[in-house]
């Protein structure tokens, strides 16, 4: 019996570790398509000091390709870029947005109301930088009417 | 009763259990122990430490631990440096030890980093997560970190080092000037000006350590290392080399160094030149007016010396004549002057300095004559004796000239008379004259104190033309 059992005992770890080794070697391979980071363009965008921006000022910022907010409810950002064909859209501040390119119109908010963008424009994650400067990550959607208060 | 299967299961147990361990301290390296992660807890601590009010401890608890870049695909590079050198752009980081320091001397206020990333200035491996990869010297890796007291080697790939503030890139500056002032120009090209007895040195930073002879270099084998030492002592790095040591001192050593490095051709897109960068590139187009002593002091001193005397040389193992002695140049005319200067003297160590050749303009080359010339005018000479025999020259020139000048006037230790450049430029006047009084401070007697005549001179310059053998 103890024989026995020894031997079942010696069978069953010596599986049971090679299950192991190959679960872990399986888990490191499945994480292979997903690499904590892609040497693709920064997307982080470091905007100053958040006073230089008065409550009611809207920025239209052409290399981070984004509109800047302020109201007294705080920051948010959109993106320029339209949905449909990436062209950059105009602001105005009661119509919203129109593009140039095929006349997709977006409410203030950025939905959409008319032409062929599928979607609505793209709220952009506003935060602070540790060195206390205004960031938008080009790459984080919030949804919309989020927004971000300093202080 | 024994198990048969039972060794198998020992193998199995044994190799599955070390195959684990590795798998897990792997896990353990990338996820758990990885430096970056460290320095970034580190960084949070000092962030919550200097945090002021509940908004700036908020962000710094909030601080997300990962791999940070910046990545500039117009200069084609992925910098992950910012994954530890995480204060670089905050002020506040004036005091912290590395790698939490802010950049020194504010500099990323006009080079942002998302704009310019890290190594375009400062080299190494920008896609490393540890320090010693990042450095990547003696590693697999082209160009490793510049190290600190070198890095201002990069501010002429963008820049007019001239042009920056007093004191901004101080030893690329000095470095520049050493090159002058030692008189590098005479064997080594820039731009297509200089001489041709060492290579040109156009992109000199960009080359790797393997494109340099490293058999005798001890320490170090970065190619700063190489340059310093090479500077030092340059036969003893390259054996045969023909380079004189240029006596510098340590501090003039690295500004040296830190110009040699700063030599690269590279295309940089136009949006990084600064404008005295495009303004030095046209600047050649409108040369200002040519300085003759400075030429000489770049392109001949280095060999003919003050030109007033004959110098010997080691390392030609020959006589340098003095070009501006005025006993030589009362003898020449400003043309024949020219001429020796645009065609130098081939198969000899005088190269020609011509536009097509060592890259002088004909009014820099007339300004070096001016500079030869002095105050000193040209002499009319006495017209040569004619009528020599070649015969009888051949017998004076054996047991007189002979033996410094060489027996087919190849040039052993005195100049060579059979050069064409020689016999084209040299009236016979001028070799009557020289024959006849010598030259003062040089190793060329007066030929007419030791009894030659008219009729010795007419044989000689008779051989002279004549009676070289090819």
């Amino acid at each position: 019996m103890f024989d026995a059992g020894r031997r079942d005992f010696l069978g069953l770890a010596a599986i049971g570790s090679a299950l192991a080794a190959l679960g872990t070697a399986l888990a490191g391979v499945l994480r292979l398509p997903k690499p904590a980071v892609l040497p693709g363009p920064m997307r982080v965008y470091k905007l100053g000091d958040p006073a230089q921006f008065a409550v009611g000022s809207v920025v239209k910022m052409d290399a981070e390709q984004l509109y800047l907010f302020r109201d007294e409810r705080g920051f948010h950002a959109i993106s320029s870029v339209c949905t449909h064909l990436g062209c950059i859209v105009a602001h105005s501040e009661r119509e919203g947005f129109a593009c140039p390119c095929h006349g997709s119109k977006f409410d203030t908010q950025g939905k959409v109301t008319g032409g062929p963008a599928p979607t609505g424009l793209a709220w952009l994650e506003v935060s602070l930088s540790p060195d206390g400067q205004l960031q938008v990550n080009g790459e984080t959607e919030v949804s919309r009417g989020t927004r971000f208060q300093v202080g | 009763m024994s198990d048969p299967s039972r060794a198998y299961k020992w193998i199995l147990l044994i190799s599955s259990l070390v195959t684990l361990g590795f798998l897990l301290a792997a896990a353990a390296r990338e996820n758990v122990t990885a430096e970056w992660r460290h320095v970034q807890k580190d960084y949070q601590r000092i962030l919550l430490a200097k945090a002021g009010d509940a908004t700036s401890r908020r962000v710094a608890g909030q601080f997300p631990v990962e791999i940070r870049q910046v990545t500039v695909p117009a200069l084609n590079t992925v910098d992950r440096c910012v994954s530890c050198h995480l204060g670089i752009d905050d002020p506040r980081m004036k005091d912290q030890p590395e790698p939490h320091r802010a950049h020194p001397k504010e500099l990323l206020k006009i080079h942002r980093t998302e704009k310019f990333g890290c190594t375009v200035c400062h080299q190494g491996q920008g896609a490393a997560l540890t320090f010693h990869e990042a450095k990547a010297e003696d590693y697999f890796w082209d160009y490793p970190l510049l190290p600190a007291s070198l890095t201002e080697a990069s501010c002429n790939s963008c820049h007019d080092p001239r042009a920056l503030p007093r004191g901004a890139a101080a030893k690329l500056v000095r470095g520049m000037e050493l090159f002058d002032e030692k008189g590098c120009w005479a064997c080594h090209k820039l731009d297509g000006k200089g001489g041709q007895l060492g290579p040109a040195l156009d992109n000199v930073g960009l080359k790797t350590k393997h494109q340099f002879i490293r058999a005798n270099l001890k320490g170090s084998q970065t190619v700063w290392h190489w340059l310093s030492q090479h500077f030092r002592d340059p036969m003893g790095i390259v054996p045969g080399s023909r380079m004189p040591a240029p006596a510098l001192t340590p501090v003039e050593n690295e500004a040296l160094t830190v110009y040699m490095l700063s030599l690269r051709k590279r295309s940089l897109p136009e949006e990084y030149l600064a404008p005295d960068k495009i303004e030095q590139k046209y600047a050649r187009l409108h040369p200002p007016a040519p300085n003759g002593e400075a030429l000489y002091k770049q392109y001949c001193a280095s060999c003919h010396d003050t030109g007033l005397y004959t110098r010997w040389d080691k390392n030609f193992q020959r006589f340098v004549p003095a070009i501006r002695n005025p006993s030589f140049v009362r003898t020449e005319d400003d043309e024949c002057l020219l001429a020796n200067v645009e065609e130098g003297r081939p198969g000899t160590f005088m190269p020609a300095w011509g536009p097509k050749a060592g890259g002088l303009s004909k009014p820099e080359m007339e300004a070096l004559v001016a500079y030869l010339r002095g105050a000193v005018k040209p002499a009319e000479l006495a017209a040569a004796p004619a009528g020599g025999s070649v015969e009888r020259g051949r017998t004076l020139f054996g047991r007189n000239c002979a033996g410094c000048h060489g027996a087919q006037g190849q040039g052993l230790i005195a100049p060579a008379l059979a050069n064409p450049v020689f016999q084209k430029a040299a009236t016979d006047a001028f070799i009557a004259e020289t024959i006849r009084s010598g030259r003062e401070n040089t190793p060329m007697p007066a030929f007419a104190r030791a009894g030659f005549g008219q009729a010795e001179i007419a044989d000689l310059i008779a051989h002279i033309r004549k009676g070289f053998t090819k």
